[in-house]
């Protein structure tokens, strides 16, 4: 009894499955069936498929009822010829573009740096160091600052020698360079080894001045950078005065 | 019925200011500063601290590299070619050369109260 049950669910289940294809091959489905369905033995069950079925097709599914195109071809795409690779920073790091570096907002900027410095005057020449501290503001790109530089350092022969550099200075901002110039008055003493005394000179000068920054902190940065400097100074032996030049390489901390 | 806002009071400009401030430190390290420079006196300076290092007994020597001008002119005792040539030599060759000695006291060239020229031999060259 049981198992005829279970052949009777299997048959409906069947006749269930195959109804949408049914539907789908109308003018086939009309058709009577040309051969006499087999008689299935007892406790079989036969499932009989419309012509057309299982070729090519799975189980279920029955063709299309209209023939079937193949699809158009479809027109190329535009060819996009290889670009380089070029590995992209983070965002942070990413140059601002030019609107937006002159958009930065006005602010007050401070620098320090040291740095070993060469000097020459007529022929004697000195070695030493090159301090400053300047403060200023940033406006579009920009900073204006004004501060104090100064050179300690020592002739050939040991002179101690002094140079005290108030003035003004302006940079631009290239990313993480800066490049600038600044104008300063000069005040040079250069220690006698006869007397002790001091001989002293007044001097107006300008720097040229190129920085890189090489950590980046907020607004902060240290950076590295180079500076070239002339003081013209007077003199008291008549004729044109001297011309106090020279390198400098220096470190530096920025906000 | 409009508003007028009361005038402000005249500024100096900051730059004119600023010029100002210039031109007075340029005049006052004039005056602190000096004369300025002379090639004379940085050379002769020079090689006398060549000479304190070389010779043992020069730290009481009386040769002076001061130019002064007025009623009695006077020059560094060693002109800018002789003190080219101390500077040149090593402390060996100065010491040989008898350079400690001859420029120990040297006498600047100076002129005196009746105009008299005084100035001394080379002393290298």
């Amino acid at each position: 009894m049981s198992r005829r049950l279970t052949a009777t669910a299997l048959a409906l289940a069947a006749v269930a499955l195959t109804l949408p294809a049914r539907a789908q091959i109308a003018p086939e489905a009309e058709t009577p069936p040309a051969a006499q369905a087999p008689q299935a033995p007892q406790g079989q069950v036969i499932i009989v498929l419309p012509p057309g079925y299982g070729a090519g097709y799975g189980p279920g599914y029955a063709p299309p009822p209209y023939p079937a195109a193949p699809a158009p071809l479809q027109p190329a795409a535009p060819y996009n010829p290889p670009q380089p690779y070029y590995p992209t920073r983070p965002y942070e790091q990413q140059q601002p573009p030019l609107a937006a570096r002159e958009a930065r907002p006005s602010a007050f900027t401070m620098k320090l740096w040291a740095g070993a410095a060469y000097r020459r005057v007529f022929d004697v020449s000195f070695l030493g160091a090159d301090l400053g501290v300047f403060l200023g503001g940033e406006r579009r790109g920009s900073v204006w600052s004004g501060g104090i530089g100064g050179f300690l350092g020592r002739t050939q022969h040991g002179l101690p020698t002094y140079q005290f550099r108030p003035g003004a200075s302006w940079e631009t901002i290239l990313d993480r360079v800066r490049l600038g110039l600044g104008l300063d008055l000069s005040w040079v003493s250069v220690q006698r080894a006869t007397s002790g005394d001091m001989m002293n000179a007044f001097g107006v000068g300008g720097q040229l001045f190129g920085t890189v920054d090489v950590v980046q902190s907020g607004r902060s940065a240290l950076y590295l950078g180079a500076r070239l400097s002339a003081e013209w100074l007077t003199t008291s032996g008549g004729g044109d005065g001297p011309l106090l030049w020279g390198p400098t390489v220096m470190a530096g901390w920025r906000y | 019925m409009t508003h007028v806002p009361p005038s402000a009071p005249p500024r100096v400009p900051s730059r004119a200011r600023w010029l100002r401030l210039l031109l007075g430190a340029a005049a006052l390290s004039t005056l602190v500063a000096g004369g300025g420079l002379r090639q004379d006196e940085l050379d002769c300076e020079e090689a006398v601290a060549h000479l304190q290092d070389c010779c043992p007994d020069f730290a009481n020597a009386t040769i002076a590299c001061v130019a002064s001008s007025g009623c009695t002119e006077s020059d560094p005792a060693l002109s800018i070619k002789e003190s080219a040539c101390v500077i040149a030599r090593s402390c060996a060759d100065v010491v040989a050369t008898g350079l400690c000695e001859s420029t120990h006291d040297l006498v600047s060239p100076h002129t005196d109260e009746k105009g008299n020229s005084v100035s001394h031999p080379v002393v290298c060259q």
